[in-house]
């Protein structure tokens, strides 16, 4: 049976020869295309497979006020994440998760969809974690795989004595999906805290740092196991300190001088323009900001009606009311159109064409002249005044005292107001649609201007230093371009700024001065002002003061706005004085004795 | 004895000597796997490997010196009782979800491991005994019929690898026994009708291909007409009949044709198996420091992936040399099989060497994405003790019949 020959023609076994040197040669030729060929490839897959890049976050830099005092800093939060491509046990990981944390499931499956990044990024799905609680996940780490934490800081205002400062300072939010694809992503990741406001938008740049990365290899089921040996970590760098102009004693006696008033103080250093003081009332604190903010919390800031959010100090666009009667004197002094003795009779009304305008006194200022009109605020005298006024020589006054303009102050929240010139009011009534009898609202700060009180301030600051082109700044060291553009100067003759420093002496040292009750009696205090009240339709006027202050070599220029304050001699020029005091040191207590 | 020392001088030692190397780096791997693992290296599959290796000299023993004429008039029985064990597990029961593996008390028994070679050695001695005429189509049907109803069993536990390993060998048998390639390629035909059928464009090529071979070969035009139908309707229906498919059957179809589809289903461990491989590079990444290994990235390393932790490891250089050592035993084999002088001996080693290859390209082609998924361990390489018992079995048969029969 065994013997059966054994004939295979040659031709067959050439075939399967070949078959096997096909098969081998497609099984190596893929193997060099894999691992020689395409080996960069895999190789770096490799490594994105087994490392865990973990970031660690910087902490923001300090902001502290002109003295050194500390406004903002940091404290440590921490947070929980989870890598979903490591979930290879997802029920039984979350719901011990869910009871460590004390976080129901669906909020958990949540958070993961809201800060997903990817499969194979952490999504943080709670934070905040107290400290307990941490080492307990942190012991139970076996358990949890595909789970992390991480330290994130957060923003702490240690003090808390020291003011709001709400919008100068500014709150921070975290980053959300669609803010993170406007801004391109950059270095910020989904969660992160960006400035939203203020210094912190401002100087977002400065303040944020740099991330650092700690590569952690990983193994298949998402549990670390130490950290990578040829990949040394990047060490987080803390952002750059700030330090503001300031004076957070000041800041403090301000916030409670406003009190429960809704407006705004703004007090510069004249020469310097750096900011003492800005309120903005209402405001909030900041601590509600610092960490997580619930979404109730958020939608009743921004429903406010009272918008604590904003910063009236530099966004409020308010009427000037009689403060803008200076730019009115100073625009018919440098024109000469009237000698400062040109004298008007006040019969407490003015009949321009078919509308009377009205002065504030009903009974009129009898003759009044250049002093008295500004000293008392009849606004007779100026209706008269600008009559001899073209639109375009008040408007090259206004914008050089910085009116219609941005200050330049390093806020984001910068506006410009209002200033009409002739093109502005050929655009909005039409080239024949506005009269000469426009400019009596605007002669008198009402109409179609509109200023914010650090405009204001601003102006007191250039008439303070008499034309430098004093700009705002928070910053204590200013940028070389906002030096240079403060050697300019708003050239005046000397005579103007002589009239123009009695008058406003006059309001506030003279009896017969709108904000004569808000004397200082320091002799060594020369303070200048003028009060505004500015009509508002929507109920009582707004009350004004703008104006500044020397002694000896120091000078200090002030706006204060309260909305709905009425007569600005009334409201705003008492807070004025008593922040000049305080500024200078004067015990306030006697002004009251007296 | 003295016949057995006879033996042995006269084989080709330098087989096993490939073989020894081979299970060599089988074990050098196995313990770099285990050198990072908690368990102990007592317990570890390094250690457990070394004993089935005892195993496996031990049968090697075996089937290497059991005279000729004994495997040849006992092999239909052999065949017989194996066929039998194929129902056995639906006695004992299920194991791991199929019906592969025979409990008995503390071990298991795989049929369809023994039922491969010996379903060789039972076709070898029927295209031997009878003087069969190979040119006619009944010669080249009768034998794959036979073979097709323990693949059919088999593919049914489910072990859709096994059974095409089962099946494998026949179409070289045949070959080699001096079947006509036209009747090979009819048996074939309608397999191919089946894989293209999927896509339109391929099968109309297909279907077109067999007209143009069936007009050349003269069958006749009635046969010719009958098999061309036949091949049409086949691709017809086998879109009906894929339905019918297990699901992870169809997975492991569809992710040859994908990879990216399903980086979690089939598709991850190949992901992680071209990763671990790519990543090895020219000369690997070094003993116990293949990360896609040791995190465990790499699924089933130990056994169907073993090949894809060389090549993290060790590189390409070792992969070509391993790959290179197969050829080489497989080619001998073959070479073997040409010149012995008797057919038996002669369909036995192709039969082997059809094992051998099959597997190792299936194997190898898997980590690489040559092939689905099937579920196919490397010869000497791959942990498992039936395996490895087996494959040193072969060898042994192998050997076995390039000696003359000492009376």
């Amino acid at each position: 049976m065994l013997r059966s020959e054994n004939y295979v023609p040659v031709s067959r076994r050439n075939i399967v020869y070949g078959v096997i040197i096909v098969l081998f040669a497609l099984l190596i030729g893929k193997f060099y295309y894999l691992q020689i060929y395409q080996h960069e490839k895999y190789r770096k897959r490799a490594d994105y497979n087994r490392i865990r890049l973990v970031t660690t976050h910087a902490p923001r830099g300090l902001i502290f006020d002109k003295n050194g005092k500390i406004l903002a800093a940091n404290r440590s939060e921490y947070t929980i994440s989870v890598i979903p491509v490591e979930l290879s046990q997802k029920d039984g990981v979350l719901g011990r998760l869910s009871s460590y944390l004390d976080l129901s499931r669906r909020d958990i499956e949540k958070n993961m969809i809201k800060y997903g990044r990817g499969r194979f990024l952490p999504a943080r799905i709670c934070r905040g974690i107290p400290i307990d609680r941490l080492s307990y996940i942190e012991e139970h780490k076996n358990e949890l795989p595909g789970v992390m934490y991480s330290e994130f800081p957060v923003r702490l205002y240690p003090d808390p004595s020291s003011p709001n400062l709400s919008h100068v300072l500014g709150y921070l939010r975290e980053i959300d999906k669609e803010t993170l694809k406007k801004m391109d992503g950059g270095e910020y990741q989904l969660g992160d805290f960006i400035g939203a406001q203020g210094i912190e938008k401002q100087y977002e740049l400065t303040l944020k740092g740099k991330k650092g990365h700690l590569y952690y290899q990983v193994d298949a089921m998402g549990c670390e196991v130490g950290l990578v040996q040829d990949r040394p970590p990047v060490i987080a760098e803390p952002g750059k300190n700030i330090t503001l102009t300031i004076d957070a004693d000041l800041q403090a006696y301000a916030e409670t001088l406003l009190n429960r008033q809704i407006g705004a103080v703004v007090m510069l250093d004249s020469k310097t323009g750096g900011i003492l003081t800005m309120v903005s009332k209402p405001d909030y604190r900041l601590d509600n900001f610092a960490g997580f903010v619930d979404n109730h919390q958020w939608q009743q800031y921004l429903t406010d009606p009272s918008r604590p959010l904003l910063n009236r100090a530099t966004m409020g666009l308010y009427p000037p009311g009689s403060a803008m009667k200076i730019i009115t004197t100073i625009a018919a002094l440098e024109n000469r159109l009237v000698n400062s003795n040109w004298a008007i009779k006040c019969t407490g009304e003015y009949f321009y064409g078919d509308r009377i305008f009205g002065c504030w006194k009903p009974e009129g200022h009898g003759i009044v002249n250049m002093d008295k009109a500004i000293t008392e605020s009849c606004n007779i005298y100026f209706y008269q005044l600008v009559q001899r006024m073209g639109l375009n020589q008040w408007y090259k006054i206004a914008s050089q005292f910085g009116f219609g303009q941005l200050t330049g102050v390093d806020l984001p929240e910068d506006y410009s107001g209002l200033a009409p010139d002739i093109e502005f009011m050929n655009e909005k009534y039409g080239k024949r649609g506005w009269t000469k009898g426009y400019l009596l609202n605007i002669a008198i700060g009402q109409g179609d201007v509109l200023v914010t009180p650090l405009q204001m301030a601003t102006f007191a600051a250039r008439l303070a230093t008499k034309g430098k082109v004093v700009m705002p700044r928070l910053i204590s060291k200013p940028l070389i371009s906002e030096s240079k553009r403060m050697e300019q100067k708003v050239k005046l003759s000397r005579s103007t700024w002589s009239t123009i420093y009695k008058l406003m002496y006059k309001v506030v040292n003279d009896p017969n001065g709108t904000a004569y009750s808000s004397r200082i009696f320091n002799r060594s205090v020369k303070f200048y002002g003028k009060t505004g009240t500015a009509e508002n339709p929507q109920g009582k006027p707004h009350a004004w003061f703008v104006g500044f202050a020397n002694k000896g070599n120091q000078s200090v220029s002030i706006a204060v706005l309260i909305e709905n304050g009425g007569h600005g001699g009334e409201s705003a020029a008492p807070i004025a004085s008593k922040m000049i005091q305080y500024f200078y040191g004067i015990n306030s207590e006697i002004l009251t004795l007296q | 004895m003295n016949h057995f020392v006879i033996k042995t001088q006269e084989v080709p030692k330098h087989w096993f000597f490939i073989a020894l190397v081979l299970t060599g780096f089988g074990l050098l791997t196995l313990y770099s796997i285990s050198y990072h693992s908690d368990t102990s290296l007592l317990t570890s599959r390094f250690v457990k490997q070394i004993f089935w290796l005892a195993g496996g000299f031990l049968i090697f023993l075996v089937t290497f010196s059991i005279p000729r004429r004994i495997i040849h008039k006992y092999s239909y029985l052999a065949v017989a009782v194996v066929f039998i064990m194929l129902f056995l597990p639906y006695i004992t029961g299920k194991i791991a979800g199929t019906y592969r593996w025979i409990q008995l008390s503390g071990f298991t028994i795989q049929p369809s491991e023994l039922l491969k070679w010996l379903i060789i050695i039972a076709l070898a001695r029927y295209l031997s005994d009878h003087n069969l005429q190979m040119d006619k189509f009944r010669s080249t049907l009768l034998p794959i019929t036979f073979v097709l109803i323990p693949t059919a069993i088999v593919a049914k536990q489910p072990d859709l690898g096994s059974a095409i390993i089962l099946f494998a060998p026949t179409i070289p048998l045949l070959y080699w026994a001096g079947a006509r390639p036209l009747h090979i390629f009819l048996v074939i035909a309608p397999v191919i009708s089946i894989v293209t059928a999927f896509n339109l464009y391929t099968f109309s090529i297909w279907i077109l291909a067999v007209g143009v071979v069936l007009y050349l070969s003269k069958l006749g035009i009635r046969i010719g007409l009958i098999n061309f139908f036949m091949n049409v309707f086949i691709g017809l229906f086998t879109p009906f009949l894929w339905n019918q498919l297990q699901p992870y059957q169809k997975e492991r179809v569809l992710v040859l044709i994908d990879l990216s589809r399903d980086p979690y289903g089939a598709g991850y461990q190949l992901i992680q198996s071209i990763t671990a491989i790519g990543s090895g590079g020219f000369l690997g990444k070094g003993f116990g420091n293949g990360t896609q290994t040791h995190l465990k990235f790499l699924p089933e390393q130990e056994t169907d992936f073993i090949f894809s932790v060389i090549g993290e490891e060790f590189g390409f250089v070792v992969v070509v040399l391993i790959l290179i050592l197969f050829a080489v035993l497989i080619w001998k084999i073959i070479k073997t099989s040409f010149v012995v002088d008797e057919r038996f001996s002669s369909l036995i080693l192709i039969g082997i060497a059809t094992i051998f290859l099959s597997h190792v390209f299936v194997n190898v082609g898997m980590t690489v994405n040559l092939l689905p998924v099937k579920g196919l361990p490397l010869p000497f390489l791959s942990y498992g003790g039936s395996f490895l018992i087996s494959c040193f079995a072969m060898l042994g048969l192998a050997m076995n019949m390039t000696v003359e029969d000492i009376e």
